[in-house]
């Protein structure tokens, strides 16, 4: 075995890598729980790899096959639900993680010099994981599917200019027909899966280039407790959170499994009491409040585009926090709270 | 018996336990991910066919029915008998036809030639063609799996 | 070494053993019908209709608890020993054997 290892080393030049993370360390505080949950993002990923492989063994994008696989395997193919429900459920915990992920940042003000290029790559993460999920969603093809792809790819209609011709790029077409699923199809297993990968690469490198971030109590108190070594004690904690994780996850999944609605039918009203999935509620609510016309323009051109510049202060966060220290850095906060909360509010709402 | 020196050390016998409960656990998840990827099939245990369909049949004639998922032909021997076959060659699975001219199988891959039996007797084919049990209950056809 | 070698084996065999109950436990968790040739019952979609995953067999039904139990009991097993293993880490790193540890100053240098 050892042979082995050196025989790879001489040719790969592993052992540099492992030094690397033996050298590594990562800073204890009160806030170094926060540093699990970007391992844990990197966990339900490569579930969802996994699991997304094995479901594209059975499933057929097509309009006329695409619900019926469905249905296949969640009845006929051996343990099919449970393959599934896992699918369905990881991605939920992937983007619960996402989201815990960028609150530790934010509120520990990870992105602020040098770490910025870290923040912007993490915030094109984020619109992947949510392209992963949007896409997704329309595979299953029930009348949920459809009106939750339907309003979707109506939304960039707003944009000025180019909105039609997104829609018209995420359609396939005007409408959506068979032509939207294969293209969500690929976009979901291909295209994503790539782009997630490069800017993940990107993303990992600032991260060990920079190393672990300080909120900005403990910088200023200097250190109390020595920081941890990455290897092997903070991954063998994280080992543990894994196993954790894991076991949670397959247990709500093998418990909780999702059903599937009868195959979409493109001529049918939509369905009473649609929603999208819970990390676009507070969308879904939003879009409720505006009023039908504002200055001209409808209410929901309006509303994209107020979510569209509410994305990019989201990506420039760390350019407008420039003096995260000072009260500039406290006002910042204060926002980000409040926009938290309003997000929670939505959600909540929008389920009542 | 006991031992002058431990066959190995504590630090090993922890890993091996670590080592082995994660093979457990990787086991545990394998074996579902393996039954999924590799689906059960079983052939149907019979057809059905209305009798109709061999009354219609001269001795030579043919007619295509479905195996499950493979394709057999159903058809009078020169005897009037009724014979049933699973029209996949044994050599690499190709489909094969039936010349009811010739009275021979031919399988074209390979250039396979099987009699009017499905017996092998031209060509790359290492064994005859699988032969299903044939019986007439009443208005109905039902082929069987042969032991 | 090679000794070692034997023992993960044994280890792993017998945890294997041990969940090889439960394994067989959830050995039939599909449903009673298989693929494609069997062409009847398999619950089609109606019109209208939703599906659910297939129900569960009296076999499955019983199956389903012990994987789950197995699960646990593994996670457990493997976050006990695990907890050795950090303990030990920060022992050893208390003791320096890892380096100075040093403070927190930017990346590290290799």
């Amino acid at each position: 075995m050892n042979r082995l290892a050196l025989w790879l080393d001489d040719r790969l030049g592993i052992s540099a890598v492992l030094e690397f993370m033996t050298k590594k360390d990562v800073p204890q505080h009160r806030h170094t729980i926060w540093y699990y949950t970007g391992s844990s993002i990197l966990l339900f990923f490569g579930i969802q790899v996994v699991t997304g492989v094995m479901l594209a063994l059975y499933y057929k994008p097509t309009l006329q096959a695409a619900n019926a696989s469905v249905a296949r395997i969640i009845t006929e193919v051996p343990l099919g639900w449970a393959v599934r429900s896992v699918h369905s459920w990881s991605a939920s915990f992937m983007i619960a993680a996402v989201i815990l992920h960028l609150l530790g940042n934010v509120f520990t003000k990870a992105y602020r010099s040098p770490r910025e290029a870290t923040w912007m790559t993490g915030v094109l993460l984020l619109a992947v994981t949510l392209g992963f999920g949007f896409t997704g969603y329309l595979l299953p093809w029930d009348s949920l599917s459809l009106a939750a792809t339907k309003v979707g790819t109506d939304l960039p209609k707003a944009v000025p200019v180019v909105g039609v011709w997104v829609t018209k790029l995420l359609r396939g077409g005007e409408d959506v027909t068979g032509d939207t699923i294969s293209r969500f199809f690929i976009v979901h297993v291909c295209v994503l899966p790539l782009a997630i990968l490069a800017v993940l690469g990107v993303h990992l490198f600032l991260i060990q280039r920079h190393g672990m971030s300080l909120p900005v109590k403990a910088e200023k108190q200097g250190e109390r407790a020595a920081p941890l070594p990455f290897w092997p004690n903070f991954a063998l904690r994280e080992a543990g959170v894994w196993l954790v994780l894991l076991g949670v996850l397959v247990t709500v999944a093998v418990l909780f499994a999702p059903g599937l609605g009868p195959a979409a039918n493109l001529m049918a009203p939509a369905p009473a009491g649609i929603k999208p999935e819970w990390y676009f509620l507070f969308m879904f609510q939003s879009l409720k409040l505006f009023p039908a016309r504002i200055l001209g323009a409808s209410g929901e051109e309006v509303a994209v585009l107020v979510m569209m510049a509410g994305l990019l202060l989201v990506f420039l966060l760390p350019v407008i926090d420039n003096r995260p220290a000072e009260r500039k850095g406290r006002i910042v906060s204060w926002f980000v709270a409040a926009a938290f909360a309003y997000t929670v509010a939505m959600t909540v709402w929008s389920l009542m | 018996m006991k031992l002058k020196y431990s066959l190995f050390t504590r630090r090993a016998f922890l890993n091996g336990l670590l080592g082995g409960g994660a093979a457990a656990l990787a086991a545990m998840f394998i074996g579902p991910a393996v039954k999924f990827i590799f689906p059960p099939y079983r052939e149907p245990d019979e057809v059905k066919l209305p009798a109709a369909d061999a009354a219609s049949l001269r001795p030579g004639e043919a007619r295509s029915f479905a195996w499950g998922n493979k394709p057999a032909l159903l058809k009078r021997a020169e005897s009037g008998s009724l014979q049933a076959f699973v029209t996949v060659c044994t050599h690499l699975d190709c489909n094969v036809t039936y010349k009811p001219e010739l009275r021979k199988f031919y399988c074209a891959c390979h250039q396979g030639w099987y009699d009017e039996n499905g017996i092998n007797i031209a060509g790359p084919p290492p064994r005859p063609l699988r032969r299903l049990g044939v019986s007439v209950e009443g208005d109905v056809l039902i082929i069987r799996r042969q032991a | 070494m090679k000794a070692q070698l034997r023992l993960f084996i044994a280890s792993a065999a017998l945890a294997a053993a041990v969940l090889g109950s439960a394994a067989a436990g959830t050995a039939n968790l599909r449903p009673q019908n298989v693929l494609a040739g069997a062409s009847q019952a398999a619950p089609q979609p109606a019109a209208g209709g939703e599906v659910r995953p297939a129900p569960l067999t009296p076999r499955e039904k019983v199956g389903l608890p012990v994987f789950l139990a197995g699960l646990w009991l593994t996670i457990a097993f493997l976050l006990y020993f695990l907890r050795l293993r950090v303990r030990e880490a920060d022992r050893v790193f208390r003791t320096g054997f890892y380096g100075k540890p040093e403070g927190h100053g930017g990346p590290p240098k290799l």
